[in-house]
């Protein structure tokens, strides 16, 4: 359970409970994790060792072979908590404790945490120089490599590659006007992506689009397109019929793999290093490719994967008790119905998440709008200017608005309530100020001449009429708002959002759907309830509210 | 209300001016003296636009009055505090104003429960006021304004208007908006109402055969400005001017 979910997870039984009449829920939720008093045996207090992952396959199976090891060969307990998000969010759990040890990888080191301006290019000086810096500025250590560098490759459909005699990158600077390309957003994006590579082969190629990886792999299997980006490690290289073009001019800078431990977990746990220091080079990227493949295309589990691993290496006794599986996913082989069965708690878990940034998202936005609406209906001038920003907001794409909170909140969940309360905004300002403004003004006469208080006027009268319009906004915001909160996982803040994101990594439509259809239907449920109270506020109620 | 000033309103030299769409100004009541005794009934009459309605809104400070005064009891009304005047004052509007999401009961109590009256005072006032209006209260107390017919619904208004007991009511046209033998029914009830009620009452028309029938005295603006103040006698016997002649021939066909 990742600490985002943790927190999730409290806050949401704090406000179920604070609502009052939701027990039943409230008792549902796993009795939280309290951090607070830590577990004391006999005489030492001793926190678990945490071993963490960025939310992508490869990543992730490493941090179970890391977490395995460990947990055979000390005596420390061990909690694998894979798949927290990109580099950034890791990094910075690292640097904050919440995890002593995850997978790097050199180049990212370089580029994205140490922010070199030049390229890295010596794989060795790439490693000796993060390793300094590291330790020097973060106190964190490098452990010795695993072997592989998953760097960024081009693929090229294996009969095209073939039939045109592709064997290098350079090859495709003679062709590359006949060939059909479909990239990641991220590789056409990034300088060390399409534009720096294309420039140093010169390669043009006029039919090149950007597309979410998992689905370039499907379009080149059906013949769409026949260049995609890879990584060399990509166990969909072994799925797929694919040649993968050497980088015969050294563009992309090295990439490879290896632990990084926090400097305080050496001192607590100096067995660590040893431990960890066993795994280095046993892993080339043709052993990293099959692991990957494994996972990504024959749907087993990580912690099976990880096991299998250490055990053929010899690393692990197989009579060992298999460790706990901490991917949430579970077990992914097997029919659909095991495959739903096997999840319904964690489904349920995804669920109160994403009715949590939805509920939180949505009353906030009620709390600021219905206000909001009240003053525009009195100064009606301020209107116009004041729906169209937020109509602007509106119109900015889900994931965009979610970047943009980024810088301003961090990851996780603040910057997805931040984002999603935007989004609810306007269709409850819209309808709050439209509510008001049609009241009949013979009623709002009359109330006033009959000697009702402004806001007398606006609670018995102005309101209640508004009230069907306010609720029909509430319920677009509402609906709205449970699609959106499935990008927040793109940011690590959970919800509905995960099993679809690990399932466009792992290309797997069962994970995909174990989302997606749960948030449609709670959309179609959400639109349902409020559509119901929406009729029932339509109908005068005849019990006379208290005064 | 007895023995005080006998003037329970009175204009002084008012005028009101709202802005037109050429950007100058138009005259909606212009130099208008008038006063209503206590206990009298007074009908505005005139044509649309003559300034009746906005004379009449001038007394329970919905319009302010550009220049000139217009006193309640003696007082300027800029001097009232707004809510404590209008709670004293009762004002009926021609389509009822009924709040559509409140039952008959909670329209007419309204006003008791914002004075923080106990429910049972409230629900005791409630039956009383439906009653004298003619509307059985076990029948009617628990219905919507759109379970009513147009006649019943002018009613509960006038019901809630009498609510806190003011002794001044303002009526809008209160019949306006009615068929003409509802109208006549409760033209009738309204004279009989009055009766059993000394009220102070403004009553805003356009028909004159509604003027003659309610108003003790009748006042006839045209283009806002005060024509004749008088009797239905004083009005038939001795109109004064041609206007006031042409008038009465008009509206009394």
């Amino acid at each position: 359970m990742s600490t985002t979910r943790h927190r999730a997870l409290v806050l949401a039984g704090a406000v179920l409970a604070g609502l009052g009449g939701a027990r039943e829920v409230g008792a549902a939720l796993p009795a939280p994790q309290d951090p607070a008093p830590p577990a004391r045996t006999a005489a030492t207090e001793r926190r678990p060792i945490v071993v963490g992952s960025k939310n992508f396959a490869e990543n992730r199976i490493l941090a179970h072979v890391m977490g395995q090891l460990i947990e055979a060969r000390t005596d420390h307990e061990v909690v694998v908590e894979d798949g927290l998000g990109g580099t950034l969010v890791v990094f910075g759990a690292l640097r904050s404790g919440d995890i002593d040890v995850y997978p790097e990888y050199t180049g990212t080191g370089w580029a994205i945490v140490l922010k070199e301006p030049e390229a890295a290019a010596d794989p060795l000086r790439t490693y000796v120089h993060v390793a300094r810096e590291y330790a020097r500025r973060f106190d964190v250590r490098w452990l010795p490599p695993f072997g592989f560098s998953n760097s960024y490759a081009l693929a090229v459909r294996g009969p095209v590659a073939e039939e045109l005699g592709l064997a290098r990158v350079s090859d495709l600077a003679a062709v590359s006007e006949r060939l059909r390309a479909g990239v990641s957003h991220e590789f056409l994006a990034r300088e060390d992506g399409w534009p720096g590579v294309s420039a140093a082969y010169g390669l043009e190629i006029a039919d090149l689009r950007g597309m979410e990886h998992g689905l370039a792999f499907e379009a080149l299997a059906a013949g769409e397109i026949d260049l995609v980006d890879a990584w060399t490690t990509d166990g969909k290289l072994l799925r797929y019929d694919l040649t993968v073009l050497e980088d015969d001019r050294g563009f992309w800078p090295p990439y490879h793999a290896a632990p990084i431990v926090r400097g305080d977990l050496l001192l607590r746990a100096p067995e660590v290093e040893d431990v960890l220091g066993e795994l280095a080079l046993r892993l080339p990227d043709a052993r990293m490719q099959a692991l990957n493949h494994a996972v990504e295309v024959d749907g087993r589990a990580f912690a099976d994967v990880a096991r299998e691993f250490l055990i053929e290496e010899g690393l692990l006794d197989p009579s060992d008790a298999p460790a706990d599986d901490g991917f949430r996913a579970g077990e992914r082989r097997g029919d659909l119905l095991t495959f739903v069965a096997g999840r319904l708690g964690i489904t349920g878990e995804l669920v109160l998440e994403h009715l949590l940034l939805t509920l939180v998202s949505v009353l906030s936005a009620v709390v600021a709008a219905v206000p909001l609406g009240v003053l525009l209906a009195r100064r009606r001038r301020l209107a116009g200017p004041v729906l169209q920003v937020a109509g602007v907001i509106q119109t900015i794409p889900g994931l965009a608005l979610l970047a943009f909170m980024i810088p301003v909140l961090g990851l996780g969940l603040d910057a997805a309530y931040a984002a999603l309360f935007l989004y609810a905004l306007l269709p409850i300002l819209r309808n709050t100020y439209t509510g008001l403004v049609e009241v009949d003004r013979d009623l709002v006469d009359a109330a006033v001449g009959m000697g009702l208080t402004p806001r007398q006027v606006l609670r018995h009268v102005e309101l209640p009429l508004a009230a069907r319009t306010i609720m029909a906004g509430v319920r677009t915001a509402a609906v709205i708002t449970i699609g959106v909160a499935t990008l927040a996982a793109f940011i690590g803040a959970g919800g509905l959002g995960e099993p679809i994101v690990t399932g466009l990594q792992l290309d797997d439509t069962r994970l995909v759907l174990a989302g997606a259809l749960p948030a449609a239907l709670l959309a179609v449920l959400t639109d349902l309830a409020l559509g119901r109270a929406e009729r029932r506020l339509a109908t005068p109620s005849r019990g006379a509210p208290g005064a | 209300m007895d023995g005080g000033d006998p003037t329970a309103v009175a204009f002084r030299g008012v005028r009101k001016e709202f802005p037109a769409p050429d950007g100058g100004v138009v005259a909606a009541v212009d130099d208008v003296t008038l006063e209503v005794a206590e206990g009298e009934t007074l009908c505005l009459i005139g044509t649309s636009g003559s300034g009746k309605t906005t004379l009449l809104r001038m007394v329970n400070r919905l319009e302010e009055p550009t220049r000139g005064a217009v006193l309640v009891r003696g007082e300027d009304v800029a001097t009232h505090d707004a809510v404590r005047l209008r709670r004293g004052t009762g004002y009926v509007i021609q389509s009822g104003g009924l709040f559509p999401h409140m039952t008959v009961e909670r329209n007419v109590g309204l006003l008791c429960e914002l004075e923080d009256w106990d429910a049972d005072s409230r629900r005791a006032r409630v039956r009383e006021l439906l009653a004298m209006v003619h509307l059985p209260p076990d029948e009617f107390a628990e219905r919507m304004p759109h379970e009513l017919s147009g006649g019943q619904r002018q009613r509960v208004g006038v019901a809630r208007a009498l609510a806190l007991d003011p002794p001044l009511v303002l009526m809008d046209e209160p019949f306006g908006a009615l068929d003409p033998i509802t109208r006549a029914t409760l033209r009738d009830e309204f004279a009989e109402l009055r009766a059993a009620v000394r009220k102070t009452v403004v009553l805003v028309t356009h028909d004159m055969a509604e003027a003659f029938a309610l108003g003790d005295r009748i006042a006839l603006l045209d283009a806002g400005r005060l024509r004749q103040v008088g009797t239905a006698e004083d009005f038939r016997e001795r109109p004064a001017d041609d206007f006031v002649a042409r008038f009465l021939a008009e509206h009394f066909a």
